[in-house]
């Protein structure tokens, strides 16, 4: 599904990700861990496209990550979303709809946003919507296309439990409808039993790639050793 | 769906949106009523000029207004052109960052709309600001009703291409990796209009002929761009010729082109205008008077380590924290690139006034001119990035302390610089010492005196969307209350000593007066200040 080949991004003097290799098939529910300044965002807005990468190649079902094909077959939720300042709830869906082309998006359109709270907010304009609402949104606009493949760039901050709830609930549908994700997070717990596998990053490196079953095998052995342990054993400064 | 339809379609939501919000919040009406009669009255006094034309239209009224426009346009091109080589111009917000970008469009086409869009917006938007420069031009200069759309046109020209211009020089810069090639090309454009000028200036022997007639050679009307819309631009004053119309179709035809070869090259554009993006969302906040601006600008941004003693505690931290940000971002915590300039300045103006023809009322006018222009640029954000912040709230202190100590650095370095203007200049043109001490407090004075009442109106109105709605407004009364007790004590003591220098001291010190309240105010003011 999604092919990252030795992907490096350089900033004008940082090297945010450096030499990156990893594969997602169809199905995979990934988790991408690392400390703050790890290169998650960045990864994940070079496969999306808002950022050049300054070496390697991403392909999604063989396309290039910024060929139209391959646009068709994500959708991206950024670590802070913005909006349209000028459009209503409803309209951001609707636009999402048209851009996407999405077949009775009406319907789904409204499942969402029920889902959501949103549906009394449905025709406020966005600029006058809370953090935490617009993340909503931006939630709801990238599920609405049904694509193959979700990349979340950490979708649960700011959100209240029972949003939060609802996203676990989703990424769950998602699995059980052989979607692929890649999400970002720094809330682990919410994450552990949802992920298959985990990517840890550290300075612009993927220093984990295993299966969550591996990893716990691997450094725990014991029944009550959590995400968190590991995270931080994982990560930390030798 | 059609990449053209969808962008039409969001642009059509978002201007019905904005007839529903006038609806549902008609405080806005009273906003864009304001505007209305602003821009009337402009048109109003426009007319009135045309009908009695000014007593005495100078001789070189159409130089003049020639070699202006085309020095600022010369100026604004080859700036655009020179930022172009190091951040992109930006026809997106960060919306369509966040939800367009990702989506499977055409990057080209989106382009090639939003920049359509933009230039058509612009269009009818500068008409506006041409109407209010029409009352100085036409006092200036004779101006032929007829031609009047030729003027707006020249204008308008010189604003469009300025956008896609700046893109295509950064979109071909780090396509082909020659950023540095078009870098060093713009500079030696730079340097070769300035040699020219000050050519002519040397040429001459005086500072205003020449750069009149350096700036009013004929052969500067074939220029690209600047030339061109010159000749557009003076149709309205010196009359209509064939090359007026040429010149039109010839910026016209540059825009096009402009245009068309961005959507050539650009294909994979959308990191080069993320930078630009974002910051203009933040500008557009920062106007909104929701988010405040950056506290000092910033001209270099050290990364060493830089060592400032503690000054002290509580309230002090403010001082040091002020001279750390000074110290990272200029030459000296109390001496920058503008200390520079305006010692250079006051050498220049000084030299050259000297020599024409002396005295000390050039200094007066230098130094009126310098203290309005720094008061208007204060008002705008003055000691709002504090308020903006919570530790100015949570420090404990005496708040007389923190307003004062989060300043004092800014006042310090604003004193220096007008200093190092005015030492030379007093020198030079024999000003006696107590004029440029003076002076000095003049200046300093006004700079001080937006600081104080910032606070002030965030209590007078204390919601935001008020504060966002009317906050241009605020800004004019904020201005017309601070600056005219000073300048009617000033005039009534220049006129009861007759002698300029007595009503710039009244006019400082009413003004010190002015800030003494508003800082005795503080502690009543900071009881009623919320953090937003
Ligand atoms: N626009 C930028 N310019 C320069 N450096 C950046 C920029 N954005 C991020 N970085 C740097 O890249 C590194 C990775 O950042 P990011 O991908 O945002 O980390 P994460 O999302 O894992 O917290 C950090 O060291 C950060 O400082
Ligand atoms: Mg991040």
């Amino acid at each position: 599904m999604l092919k990252v080949e030795h992907l490096t991004k350089q900033y004008r003097n940082v090297v945010a990700v450096d030499d990156i290799s990893f594969t997602l098939n169809k199905g995979d529910i990934v988790g991408l861990l690392g400390p703050n300044g790890a290169g998650k965002s960045t990864t994940i807005k070079t496969i999306v496209g808002l950022l050049r990468k300054t070496a390697g190649v991403i392909t999604i079902d063989n396309y290039p990550n910024t060929s139209l094909e391959a646009k068709k077959r994500f959708t991206y939720v950024p670590e802070a979303p913005e909006l349209y300042d000028m459009l209503t709830v409803w309209e951001h869906l609707q636009f999402i709809g048209y851009a996407y082309d999405v077949a009775n998006f009406e319907e789904k359109a409204e499942r969402l946003i029920e889902r959501y709270d949103l549906w009394d907010k449905r025709d406020i304009l966005s600029k006058e919507l809370s953090k935490g609402m617009k993340q909503k949104v931006s939630i709801c606009c990238a599920l609405l296309p049904e694509p193959d493949l979700y990349l979340f760039d950490e979708p649960m901050i700011g959100l209240d439990p029972k949003s939060i709830r609802e996203t676990k609930l989703i990424f769950k549908e998602l699995s059980e409808q052989q979607k692929t994700v890649l999400v970002s997070t720094h809330l682990l717990d919410s994450i552990e039993n949802l992920c298959q596998r985990v990517l840890v990053m550290k300075n612009g490196k993927i220093i984990v790639d295993m299966a969550m079953e591996e990893m716990k095998r691997e450094l725990g052995n014991s029944e009550n050793v959590s995400l968190e342990d590991l995270f931080l054993e994982v990560t930390k400064d030798e | 769906m059609n990449e053209f339809k969808l962008l039409a379609k969001r642009d059509g939501w978002t201007i019905v949106n904005h007839f529903l919000e006038i609806r549902y919040n008609p405080k806005r009406l009273v906003i864009y009523l304001l505007y209305l009669i602003w821009i009337g009255s402009l048109c109003f006094n426009a007319v009135l000029r045309f009908r009695n034309p000014g007593e005495i239209q100078l001789q070189l009224g159409p130089q003049i207004l020639g070699a202006g426009f085309l020095g600022l346009g010369a100026a604004l091109v080859l700036y655009f052109l020179y930022r172009g080589t190091m951040e992109s111009a930006t026809f997106f917000t960060m919306g369509d960052v966040h939800l367009l970008f990702p989506a499977p469009v055409s990057p080209k086409k989106v382009l090639l709309y939003s920049m359509v869009k933009q230039s058509l917006l612009y269009f009818l938007l500068y008409g506006f600001v041409i109407l209010a420069f029409i009352p100085m031009i036409t006092n200036i200069a004779r101006v032929n009703l007829q031609y009047l759309p030729f003027m707006y046109l020249g204008f308008i020209g010189l604003v469009l291409v300025i956008g896609p211009l700046n893109f295509l020089v950064f979109a071909v810069g780090s396509k082909y990796g020659i950023q540095l090639r078009l870098q060093q090309g713009i500079i030696a454009l730079i340097i070769i209009f300035i040699l020219y000028l000050v050519g002519n200036i040397i040429a001459s022997g005086m500072l205003l002929q020449g750069l009149l007639q350096g700036l009013n050679a004929s052969f500067l009307d074939y220029l690209p761009v600047i030339g061109w819309s010159r000749v557009v631009f003076m149709t309205a004053v010196t009359g209509y010729s064939t090359y007026s119309a040429f010149a039109l179709g010839l910026q016209l035809l540059f825009l096009i082109c402009c245009i068309v070869i961005s959507y050539n090259t650009a294909d994979d554009y959308y990191e080069d205008t993320l930078n630009a993006t974002e910051q203009r969302s933040l500008r557009k906040k920062r106007k909104a008077g929701v988010e405040k601006a950056h506290s000092i600008s910033v001209t270099f941004n050290k990364r060493k380590n830089i060592i400032v003693k503690k000054v002290g505690t509580g309230p002090w931290a403010f001082l040091w924290r002020s001279k750390v940000e000074y110290s990272r971002s200029d030459l000296h915590p109390f001496m920058g690139v503008w200390t520079i300039v305006f010692l250079l300045a006051g050498i220049v103006v000084g030299y050259f006034v000297a020599r024409q023809r002396g005295g000390i009322i050039p200094v007066y006018i230098t130094n009126g001119v310098i203290a309005y222009i720094i008061f208007i640029f204060s008002a705008a954000n003055a000691g709002q990035h504090e308020l903006a912040k919570p530790y100015i709230y949570l420090i404990p202190g005496s708040n007389l302390l923190k307003i004062i100590n989060s300043n004092l650095t800014g006042i310090l370095r604003m004193g220096i610089n007008i200093a190092a203007l005015n030492i030379p200049l007093g020198v030079l043109l024999h000003a006696p010492i107590r004029v440029i001490v003076i002076m000095v407090i003049f200046d300093v004075s006004f700079y001080t005196l937006n600081l104080g009442s910032n606070f002030l109106i965030r209590v007078i109105f204390p919601s935001a969307l008020d504060q966002k709605a009317l906050y241009p407004l605020f800004l004019m009364l904020q201005i017309l209350l601070l600056l005219l007790p000073g300048i009617i004590v000033g005039g009534i003591m220049g006129f009861v000593f007759q002698e300029v220098l007595m009503a710039f001291v009244g006019v400082a010190v009413v003004n010190i007066i002015i800030i003494g309240v508003l800082l005795l105010l503080s502690n009543v003011v900071f009881a009623r200040l919320e953090w937003k």
